[in-house]
């Protein structure tokens, strides 16, 4: 949200820069299971975002002062790669991949059965290979997926996506012109039982934020769809996608 | 490859599986008066409504027989990875021989495989490991192969019938323990040939008629692979001699050690009858050709 103008139009009679209608995702890829070594994993591409998803455990915890008697911890590492944006990033945790890894593991967490796993840790890593706005939430998505892929039991899927104001119109899942330009994006994730994650950046009157969350639900809701789609067929060919 | 088996359900995390909640069994959970599932799974609706999960960690219950992997020595016992969220403990009181303390080393070391039994699972995952049964034994020689702990269920088979099979095959011992791991000894031919066929049928343990098929494949007969229930369990064997006292090799560890060569031993005896639905048969010589993973 840097205020700053386009050069540009985003949005002509309807459509915008990609050709997307303004409440149209962008296209999306996930395979599941395509680390070896790890429990479960999940590559998951949303337009030009590329993230990697790994899920280790539930396993032992260290540093050992961490580990919860009546419970499992949940540890998210969202990281972007060096070379995932335009300008190379500085490698390594900053305060804004702090930031998203807490949100992100706050949205997970409420799914998984950590009662289950006294004094274990569930490892989600989540590594950004290339960025076009919106990869929070693409993070989830596929952590969501390698978290099943790991078969750690769950109370269900979460889906995330975004909505946000360009140009004064709502519109869903903004890519990084849009995030540039534009004056709100909004992530939301959420599951059969609820929402785990809304943020804002940028201003929303209440009406345009709730025109939003509606279109981000519906976005999630597809996104839901695709991913049970995923997860299912690669039951049916029996080997997880392992090999 | 075929399709999951006819008339069996696939679920996903979430999905509504009974909308009665005392139906809810295993790998289930309910809310608001409905049952939901918790894992990516197949759904079985005889008595309750349970979820077979297709992938997963093991998770250790009372009870289970297990190959696990000496990971340390403490003071009172030894710790033992059986792949499960946390490490298990085997305490020295718990080993078949009778261990001094400060002899630990002497019985078990860090890089040992043993086949265990799990006998309490605390409430805060402290897992005890037993040794002192009789059908459990320090695992020295063969091979032990990782396998889907999900999908254990299915290569023993229902009563044992596919590892059955396998040993009809081929002249070698098969333990697959539910932990997922499958130790087999044998001839080196032969466990490769057996492990092959092992991870086949992992591979496929979804789909039906499988012991049939892996008969028609193996070129093996499926005449009486299941006994008629309650008959043909042997828990109750009696204690071997030598688990009595020390081990019987006191020989120093090292390459020097070498047993005779394997081929030679008898096959194995096809009258047998299965112990329990982990077929496992004692390992007769404790010295043999030391470990098999611990000086690769």
């Amino acid at each position: 949200m840097s205020g700053m103008k386009s050069s540009e139009p985003l949005i002509v009679k309807g459509k915008r820069l990609d050709g997307r209608a303004v409440d149209q995702l962008r296209p999306i890829k996930m395979e599941v299971g395509v680390l070896k070594r790890a429990d479960g994993s999940c590559y998951y591409e949303q337009g030009d975002n590329k993230v990697m998803a790994a899920v280790y455990g539930p396993r032992e915890v260290h540093p050992r002062h961490q580990e919860e008697a009546t419970k499992a911890i949940v540890r998210y590492r969202y990281n972007m790669a060096s070379f995932s944006v335009d300008d190379r990033k500085r490698p390594g945790p900053d305060r804004r991949s702090v930031e998203l890894s807490k949100v992100s593991r706050q949205a997970i967490e409420p799914l998984v059965l950590t009662e289950r796993f006294p004094r274990s840790a569930v490892d989600v890593f989540v590594e950004v290979l290339q960025a076009d706005a919106g990869t929070r939430t693409a993070g989830i998505n596929a952590a969501c997926l390698a978290l099943v892929d790991a078969g750690i039991p769950m109370r269900g899927l979460v889906a995330a996506c975004a909505a946000g104001k360009v140009e004064d119109t709502v519109v869903l899942d903004l890519n990084q012109k849009e995030d540039n330009f534009g004056q709100a994006d909004m992530p939301v994730a959420l599951w059969r039982g609820g929402t785990t994650l809304v943020q804002m950046d940028g201003h929303m009157t209440f009406e345009e934020f709730q025109k939003g969350y509606a279109m981000a639900r519906k976005g999630c809701e597809d996104i839901l769809a695709m991913m049970r789609e995923t997860l299912l067929t690669q039951a049916k060919k029996g080997d997880g996608g392992k090999e | 490859m075929d399709a999951v088996s006819p008339g069996k359900q696939v679920v996903l995390p979430g999905d509504l599986v009974a909308e009665d909640p005392t139906l809810a069994g295993e790998g289930t959970y309910v809310e608001g008066n409905r049952v939901f599932s918790l894992h990516h799974g197949i759904v079985e609706s005889k008595d309750g409504v349970r979820v077979i999960p297709l992938n997963g960690r093991y998770l250790p219950m009372p009870g289970d027989t297990v190959i696990g992997l000496v990971t340390d020595m403490q003071f009172s016992g030894w710790r033992v990875d059986i792949g499960g969220p946390v490490q298990a403990f085997l305490k020295l009181e718990d080993h078949f021989a009778r261990v001094e303390r400060g002899e630990l080393d002497k019985h078990l070391r860090p890089g040992d495989l043993i086949l265990a039994r799990v006998a309490r699972v605390g409430p805060e995952m402290k897992i005890d490991l037993i040794l002192n049964e009789p059908d459990l034994t320090v695992l020295r020689e063969g091979r032990v192969m990782d396998v889907d702990p999900t999908r254990v269920r299915r290569i023993i088979g229902r009563g044992g019938s596919m590892i059955r099979l396998l040993k009809r095959k081929y002249r070698c011992d098969i333990v697959v323990a539910t932990n997922g791991r499958a130790w087999v000894r044998g001839p080196d031919s032969e466990v490769e040939e057996a492990l092959r066929t092992l991870k086949l049928i992992e591979a496929e343990a979804h789909t039906s008629g499988l012991t049939n098929r892996i008969a028609t494949l193996l070129g093996v007969s499926t005449e009486g692979l299941t006994d008629p229930p309650g008959e043909g369990r042997r828990r109750d064997r009696p204690p071997r001699e030598d688990r009595r006292g020390t081990r019987r090799d006191d020989g120093p560890r090292g390459e020097g050690r070498r047993g005779p060569r394997r081929g030679d031993r008898r096959p194995p005896r096809d009258d047998f009858e299965i112990p329990s639905e982990i077929t496992q048969r004692p390992a007769r010589r404790m010295g043999g050709r030391g470990g098999g993973r611990r000086r690769e």
